[in-house]
């Protein structure tokens, strides 16, 4: 099927140059959409604006995305059938999309500057080309002088071998507490194996054979990489890289592997941080290499571009030395793949960007498997099993190893009928379910016309229409369609879809994963509701009393729900890390703080994150509570009152029993909303440490848009409804809504 | 007494809840003025060179010194080598002569977040003189004479000199820019020679600053940003607090065949988590050719359900008693609605407000799923594309948030009044 597909991109990708070749100069104005991930806008329109002054007839309409958020939108884009002409990819996405056949083949176009860049290895796929190395990006080894110079180490010699490394870590650690000599991260998806795999890489070990056949972890020389990197455990903290970032530019750590952002992160950071830059240590001054892991950036065709042969000249037109080194400075955290960009005058008088460039000669790129996305999950957790729970490295890489070998050996599994079939089956049992349902409506119309008149029950309709219409047209639709969606197998990249009926739901239901997933989903939905609409309740009976500044109080106690929670996730995240203002206040009192820290640990990550939620959403409940205080009537409290009720009882007699309807609301919601907990995940933890906090939809998530199996993910949805459609009636069901509803 | 008491502890009580919601948003604004630094760290000063640490300057830069034509230029460390508890000084021998002379280090630092610029200076015999320049990235410069501030040059004895940063020409670099890059400092040597000793160059930072703002504002069209989110939340605030309390009305106080499994179709819609609808939206919106659009982005949220909920049971609460009043009187169902309904529903709807203009304000899935030019973004896109671009630095983050965060409680406190005001017509219902 691959080969096929791979024979078919290569005929069109010759038939289209043939045509290109054949054709006239275009007549009229084209236009490129041309997506993008990380030059700023003005940057990039100023180099846009020079190629279109240099290409009379093709513009560029430039769509600026980011590293967070861009890979859900293109792959959106492509799976609707609506990808741009141009587009920038991480490299370490790319496999994944050249194995699919979206790519349009460059090798014809680009071959000829094969010689003038580095970094082909992430765009060749089958021996073929799917895109152009554009903006190289690497790690390199950072350190702090002035720790450098009281640990009585040459400020100017950063350390060149695994064993001045270890020592000069060694050394920082000893300078007292709060003080660390390396930084190891761990608690992300990428940044874990990120740092590893270059000390295995110098090493000569990789993660695959190079036929991409077999997993290779359980080489000699991998388990001796992982245990020169267990080594460095005692002299270095374990943390997230964005705490190791801060605490390095604290000056509270010695030495950290880090990429180029740090040049603009620590200015802004600490700007008088004294810090110096070196390659990676190799494995002894005479053996192995200063590997590096190599990111970046690549240039794309999509093959449902209509003017390939303008978006090949735009390709070639960036990633030619003079725009990508405008780039680079702007940027200071990329440099140019062109080779001869070492000679500019730019890198002269930046020695510490120019080491960039000569990292990037050793740097290494991960294999180029398409389903390296799965891979690098299991490659994190043994990392993580290592770092966090003290795992011999011959265990852990065994054990990744055996999944890692699972994934390769794994056929793509397609469903027997094709979609067309499946759509018109769909298609004819809505239409069935519709009659059956305009039937049933019908009778019960017929009965109830008999009660009321018609125009009362066209009154009705009338209040209910607003919702009826923007329902049929945008909720339906979707609705069904995600439905099909989860009963097929679906990839989001080369849209094939095939029906599997139940096959999604077995397989999830059965995955251990989704069922901890699952499980953290309804501890965090246990653990916070009750916390959230005590604390609510309770706030708005005291405020909903004649107090003073009743409003400021009631601002007040709202405003973390006007901040968006993505900011008060980053906001938390500081407050919660090694040095951060809970620990501190957690020292003062004199009690300990876990260890590892908040977001790390695996028994406290979730709490912490629950904690957080309860903090930013009870002022949203409390809103709602006060709003529903004010249709109590005032009589009920005086009657009570005067039966000589004491504040309590009349709480529990008059106050609760009214305010139902409303707590009701409230419980559903929240129900909703916790069971439905993202953002916070995402901007936190990323499921980690060791999966502890992966949720439901975190989980659908890594699914959907990791792995690209939009038909599982689905399926997670729906099963996930189910649960929530299910708590809700129980929950209906507690507070008999059918009684006061009058139904 | 006891009353008293009692509101004299939720006073308290509530005092301290207020304290423990406003300590990280204070940290967020606090930090949002801060020239740089992290939420609990406030810096004032980069020593930029001290001399005292190997061959690069305080903060990893390197420094140098450049010669053009005949003329010289040479720096020694005094003395050459760091000794425990001596201060080491730079010494520039120089001679000028056709070209120029001058000693530069790097600062990469952005020039307006900075009071002035210190250093320590002296010279050998006295009357020494240069410029000192700042240089963006691309060898752009602006220069002040050394004489503005120690007349006649240079003296054999050490002086402070500071020289405040507005009298650079800041304008002169990188211009195009919001910030203003200086990448190097430079001492440019004037006629001439002698030796310079130098020490403690330091840059002084402003106690606090607007630039965060600033730098956010103009980093994209952020007026548009402002619009377009505007736009959209007021529409759709406005319809749903009208739409979602004529659907809500009907649930609670209507019978109607359907009833039930509409209202749990309501629910149900928002049950399903939105990452399973994002592509089957996509596509939609692509058949329906209103990618990039307005309609894209209001008209699915003309009826929240959220909003659709919190009507039904509200209303749900309000006595029968002057609804069948109003229609023995002879008010049609529409009169009721408008009269007596709404009216009586000032809380509600003033929650109703609030949550979905904050909703439709904070929202960012499908604004930035469904937009393709600058010109759609909202305010949420543009900020989380400003932030992931540059990178989480905190002043600018803390920044852009309070932007967002603005109208959200302004809009809070133009509504607040009406959640308590139903207290009133509350109690005449009673």
């Amino acid at each position: 099927m691959k080969r096929r597909l791979a024979h078919l991109a290569l005929i069109s990708s010759v038939c289209c140059s043939a045509l290109a070749v054949a054709a006239p100069a275009p007549a009229e104005e084209v236009t490129l959409e041309f997506w993008e991930l990380s030059a700023s806008e003005d940057v990039m329109r100023t180099l846009l604006d020079k190629f279109e002054s240099q290409h009379p007839g093709i513009r560029v309409r430039l769509q600026q995305l980011s590293w967070d958020y861009g890979l859900d939108k293109i792959i959106t884009a492509v799976a609707a059938g609506n990808p741009p002409d141009v587009c920038d990819l991480g490299t370490d996405w790319l496999p994944k999309f050249s194995s699919t056949g979206v790519l349009r083949d460059l090798t014809d176009d680009l071959a000829p500057l094969k010689d003038q860049h580095l970094l082909w290895e992430p765009v060749t796929y089958q021996g073929r080309l799917y895109g152009a190395p554009w903006l190289a990006g690497t790690r390199i080894l950072f350190y702090n002088r002035e720790l450098f110079a009281k640990a009585g180490l040459d400020p100017d010699r950063p350390p060149r071998t695994w064993d001045e490394l270890r020592e000069a870590a060694r050394r920082i650690q000893g300078l007292g507490p709060g003080i660390y000599g390396f930084g190891l991260f761990v608690g992300e998806p990428y940044a874990p194996w990120q740092l590893f795999m270059p000390f295995a890489w110098g090493h000569g070990a990789d993660v695959l054979s190079r036929d991409l056949t077999h997993c290779t972890l359980d080489s000699p020389a991998m388990i001796e990489a992982m245990d020169y990197y267990r080594s460095l455990i005692p002299y270095a903290i374990v943390d997230r890289q964005p705490e190791v970032n801060q605490l390095f530019a604290n000056g509270k750590v010695g030495l950290q592997i880090s990429g180029a952002w740090n040049f603009a992160l620590i200015p802004q950071m600490n700007p008088t941080l004294n810090f110096g830059v070196g390659l990676l240590p190799r494995p002894s001054a005479d053996r192995g290499a200063p590997a590096s892991f190599a990111g970046g950036q690549d240039l794309v065709v999509f093959t449902a571009s209509r003017h390939p042969r303008e978006a090949v000249e735009l390709v070639k037109f960036l990633i030619a030395e003079e725009q990508a080194m405008d780039i680079a400075k702007a940027q200071r955290n990329v440099v140019p793949t062109a080779k001869s960009s070492i000679e500019n005058p730019y890198y002269a008088s930046h020695p510490e960007q120019k080491l960039f460039f000569e990292q990037v000669a050793y740097a290494v790129a991960p294999p180029s498997h398409p389903k390296w996305v799965e891979m690098q999950e299991h490659l994190t957790r043994a990392v993580e099993e290592v770092l966090l729970n003290q795992r011999p490295s011959r265990d852990a890489l065994g054990a990744a190893k055996a999944r890692i070998e699972a994934i390769v050996a794994e056929p793509e599994t397609h469903g027997r009928i094709s979609d067309t079939a499946v759509m018109v089956g769909f298609g004819l049992a809505g239409l069935v379910l519709a009659v059956a349902g305009l039937v049933w409506t019908r009778r019960r119309f017929l009965a109830h016309r008999r009660r009321q008149g018609l125009a009362e029950l066209a009154t009705s309709y009338f209040f209910v229409a607003p919702w009826l219409v923007v329902f049929l047209v945008f909720g339906l639709f979707p609705l069904l369609h995600s439905i099909v969606i989860s009963f097929s197998r679906y990839n989001l990249l080369s849209s094939q879809m095939s029906f599997v009926a139940l096959r999604n739901y077995w397989e999830v239901l059965r995955e251990p994963d989704f069922l901890r997933a699952l499980w953290h989903t309804i501890a965090f939905a246990v653990g916070t509701i009750p916390f959230t609409m005590s604390l609510a309740l309770f706030a708005a009976v005291l405020i909903n009393r004649k107090i003073p500044f009743k409003s400021l109080y009631q601002a007040g106690l709202f405003l973390p729900v006007a901040t968006s929670v993505i900011v008060i996730a980053t906001i938390f995240t500081y407050l919660y890390s090694t040095d951060g203002l809970v620990n501190a206040v957690l020292a003062k009192l004199g009690w300990a703080a876990p260890s590892p820290s908040w977001l790390l640990n695996t028994r406290w990550a979730l709490p912490a994150i629950m904690f957080m939620n309860v903090w930013a959403s009870f002022g949203y409940y409390m809103v709602l509570f006060l709003a529903g205080l004010q249709t109590i009537p005032d009589a009920l409290y005086e009657a009570a009152a005067i039966d000589g009720a004491n504040e309590w009882q009349q709480f529990w007699n008059v106050t609760l029993p009214q305010l139902k309807p409303i707590v009701l609301l409230a419980v559903v919601i929240n129900t909703i909303h916790t069971f439905q907990v993202f953002p916070e995940i995402f901007a936190m933890t990323q499921g980690g440490p060791l999966g502890a906090t992966t949720t439901v939809v975190w989980y659908l998530y890594e699914t959907g848009f990791h792995r690209f199996d939009m038909g599982r993910a689905s399926a997670v949805g729906y099963i996930l409804f189910l649960i929530i459609m299910g708590f809700s009636l129980i929950q209906m069901r507690c507070f008999r809504m059918g009684d006061e509803a009058g139904e | 007494m006891r009353e008293r008491l009692l509101t004299g502890a939720a006073i308290i009580v509530l005092t301290v809840m207020l304290g423990l919601t406003l300590l990280p948003l204070g940290l967020m604004l606090y930090t949002s003025l801060k020239p740089a630094g992290t939420l609990t760290k406030q810096v004032s000063q980069v020593v930029i060179a001290d001399f005292e640490l190997g061959e690069l300057n305080a903060i990893g830069g390197p420094m140098g010194v450049q010669a053009t034509g005949a003329s010289t230029v040479t720096k020694v460390f005094v003395p050459p080598q760091p000794e425990p508890r001596r201060n080491r000084v730079l010494a520039l021998t120089y001679a000028r002569e056709d070209g120029e002379a001058r000693w530069w280090t790097r600062l990469a630092q952005d020039a307006r977040k900075f009071e002035a610029l210190e250093f320590l200076v002296r010279g050998e015999v006295g009357g020494e003189s240069f410029t000192v320049d700042l240089v963006d990235p691309r060898g752009r410069r602006t220069s002040l004479p050394i004489q503005q501030y120690l007349r006649g040059g240079v003296r054999p004895t050490w002086m402070r000199v500071r020289i405040p940063m507005e009298h650079f020409s800041l304008a002169l670099l990188t211009p195009g820019r919001t910030e203003r890059t200086a990448e190097d400092l430079a001492f440019s040597f004037d006629g001439g020679a002698g030796t310079v000793y130098l020490d403690d160059v330091r840059l002084i930072f402003r106690q606090w600053t607007l630039s965060n703002y600033y730098d956010v504002m103009v980093s994209g069209p952020f007026g548009r940003y402002f619009f377009n989110s505007l736009v959209i939340a007021l529409v759709i605030t406005g319809a749903n607090l009208l739409l979602s309390s004529m659907v809500g009305y009907a649930f609670a106080r209507r019978e109607f065949p359907g009833k039930r499994t509409m209202f749990l179709l309501i629910l149900g819609s928002i049950m399903i988590p939105p990452q399973v609808m994002m592509v089957p939206i996509f596509i939609l919106m692509k058949h329906l050719n209103w990618l990039n659009t307005y309609w894209a982005l209001i008209v699915p949220s003309l009826t929240l359900p959220f909003n659709i909920f919190m009507m039904r049971q509200y209303i749900t609460k309000l006595p029968l008693a002057i609804e069948d009043a109003a229609r023995i009187d002879g008010a049609s169902d529409l009169q009721i609605f408008f009269k007596v309904i709404l009216p009586l529903s000032k809380p509600a709807l003033a929650v109703v407000g609030i949550n979905t203009f904050m909703g439709a304000w904070n929202t960012f899935l499908y604004p930035f799923l469904l937009t393709k030019t600058a010109e759609m973004r909202t305010l949420p896109v543009g900020l989380a594309l400003y932030k992931s671009l540059q990178g989480v630095d905190w002043v600018h983050l803390m920044a852009g948030s309070s932007i967002t965060a603005i109208p959200v409680i302004i809009l809070f406190l133009c509504f607040q009044r009406y959640i308590i005001a139903g207290l009133t017509s509350g109690s005449t219902v009673g």
